[in-house]
């Protein structure tokens, strides 16, 4: 009973542990692509459109509403301390460092990630990929490249785009509906916004890319047989990834702030 | 060309291969045949090296496959022209690019000389008119046909064809397999052919082999193939309902 049980969870555990490998052999393999050309360049501008471009609208809703909220619940926080005067500041370090990359990471997740898994899945099961490799032709290069490079450079301008908008949000509703003053809002933002905190937010956008991407080609790369295959490995990369993104930027924060 | 050794291999439970060994000579072309589910699709990519066998040895051209490294590998496969059984066509892609795209990828041939032999080869498997279509907007017959243009299309040496011809009209059918027969002794291909239209690739084919339970049960030569005595062969290629074949 007690050997049984630890050999279950050993076997568990040893299981786990070639997932992980696998998956950072995924990773380096794509990496190891990126750094040695030829780079598929058609296939990245095609995926920035797809990843980056075709997101804009829904990081410009979020973003708008999550800098209104922002300022309404700040705007009641700092006023019991009498000092409203930082509402602008508040809402606009809150996004730059953390909810812009955050928010809009989750969202590009949902939004590209879940069909990036799909899409690379049924390539697998209709046996595309096998298709590839024997034109003698690394498939890493034409399905996970891609989605590499256009994560790492849409990532951060679509959370820039989300700071900017959740800014203007955040000023609508503290200067037009709150009555704090414009001068006060905006002025207080550029006395305590520094590059470093842009850069922050850069940096774990550019990591929040590479989990997006990484996660949801591994996924749909390595799904199992049959639509059922798809329709799973799509779930648990967009859980998986919308997970890892949330841990690493605890640790990033950590690090970083 | 072709020699499996011994191959045994086990999918989900299922003793797919209990000890398959066969040759392919250079020239031959060899007819695969069995019931649906036997293995016939897995075997073809184990020779293609897109699955391993749990034991045993593939050698092509005296490669084995099995172990090849990826710079090998690469160099048997740029001799192969492989039709997966539903096609595998890149469905973002049109008829057109699907055929380029080994050119385009692995030649330096110019995009206008191309073009040329592609429409060349798509007009030969009577696809002249769908090149900018689709995946999606093809029929099962017009699938294959390009599928089958593009596994030509790098003038292979060592083709296989898997069913290429299950699911069409009879008139396609027996028009894809004489384009085989024509491609086969005009360009000496060697060559591994899942197909069920029996008796007509018996025709085009010098050998057939039967796979049943996982086991090889039949190696003839084509000509005596029709008079094998193993009851499985007899059944099978007759397709009588009474057998040893039971249905579950
Ligand atoms: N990737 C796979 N994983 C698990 N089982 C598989 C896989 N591919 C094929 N099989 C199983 O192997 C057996 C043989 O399949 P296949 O070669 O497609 O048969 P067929 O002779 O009809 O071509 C089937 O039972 C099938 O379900
Ligand atoms: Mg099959």
């Amino acid at each position: 009973m007690v050997t049984r049980s630890i050999i279950n969870v050993g076997s568990a555990a040893l299981l786990g542990l070639s997932r992980v490998g696998r998956m950072g052999l995924f990773l380096g393999r794509t990496i190891a692509c990126v750094a040695v050309p030829p780079l598929k360049v058609g296939y990245i501008v095609r995926q920035i459109h797809f990843i980056g471009w075709k997101s804009v609208f829904v990081v410009c809703l979020t973003g708008i509403f999550t800098g209104m909220v922002l300022a309404l619940q700040g705007y009641n926080a700092l006023k019991s301390f009498g000092s409203e005067a930082f509402l602008g500041p508040m809402v606009t370090l809150s996004l730059v460092r953390e909810l812009g990359p955050v928010l809009s990471a989750l969202m590009v997740t949902g939004r590209a990630g879940s069909a990036i898994t799909a899409q690379i899945g049924i390539m697998r099961i209709n046996e595309q990929i096998d298709a590839m490799e024997l034109l003698g032709l690394n498939p890493l290069r034409y399905l996970a490249v891609p989605n590499f490079v256009a994560a790492l450079i849409a990532f951060p301008l679509l959370a820039w785009i989300f700071d900017a908008i959740g800014v203007f949000g955040g000023y609508v509703v503290g200067v037009k509906l709150l009555g704090v003053a414009s001068g006060t809002f905006l002025g207080e933002i550029t006395e305590h916004l520094r590059m470093r905190d842009l850069w922050g937010g850069a940096v774990k956008s550019l990591s929040f890319g590479a989990i997006m991407s990484w996660v949801c080609c591994y996924k749909g790369y390595f799904s199992a047989h049959g639509a059922e295959g798809v329709s799973a490995a799509t779930t648990q990369a967009v859980v998986t990834a919308s997970v890892l993104i949330l841990v690493w930027d605890y640790l990033l924060t950590a690090v970083l702030f | 060309m072709i020699q499996i050794e011994n191959l045994w291999k086990r999918l989900g439970g299922l003793e797919v291969f209990k000890g398959v060994s066969f040759e392919v000579q250079k020239g031959e072309f060899l007819a695969l045949i069995g019931m649906s589910g036997t293995g016939k699709s897995v075997l073809l990519k184990h020779i293609a090296g897109l699955m391993k066998p749990d034991r045993g040895r593939i050698l092509v051209d005296g490669t084995d496959v099995t172990r090849a490294s990826f710079r090998e590998l690469e160099d048997i496969r740029s001799r192969f022209g492989f039709v997966f059984q539903n096609g595998a066509l890149f469905d973002s892609m049109t008829v057109f690019d699907n055929v380029a795209f080994p050119l385009r990828e692995k030649t330096r041939m110019t995009e206008s000389k191309i073009a040329d032999r592609v429409r060349h080869d798509l007009e030969q498997v009577g696809l002249g008119g769908a090149e900018e279509k689709y995946p999606s907007q093809l029929s099962g017959g017009m699938i294959k046909r390009a599928a089958l243009a593009r596994a030509l299309v790098r003038d292979p040496e060592i083709v296989f064809f898997d069913e290429p011809t299950t699911g069409l009209d009879p008139i396609i059918a027996k028009s894809i397999l004489r384009l085989f027969d024509s491609f086969h002794n005009r360009l000496k291909l060697t060559g591994v052919l899942v197909s069920h239209d029996i008796p007509d690739i018996f025709g085009i084919v010098q050998k057939v082999a039967m796979l049943h339970d996982g086991e090889l049960v039949a190696l003839e030569e084509a000509k005596n193939i029709q008079s094998c005595s193993h009851p499985v062969v007899d059944q099978f290629i007759h397709g009588r309902i009474d057998g040893p074949i039971r249905y579950r």
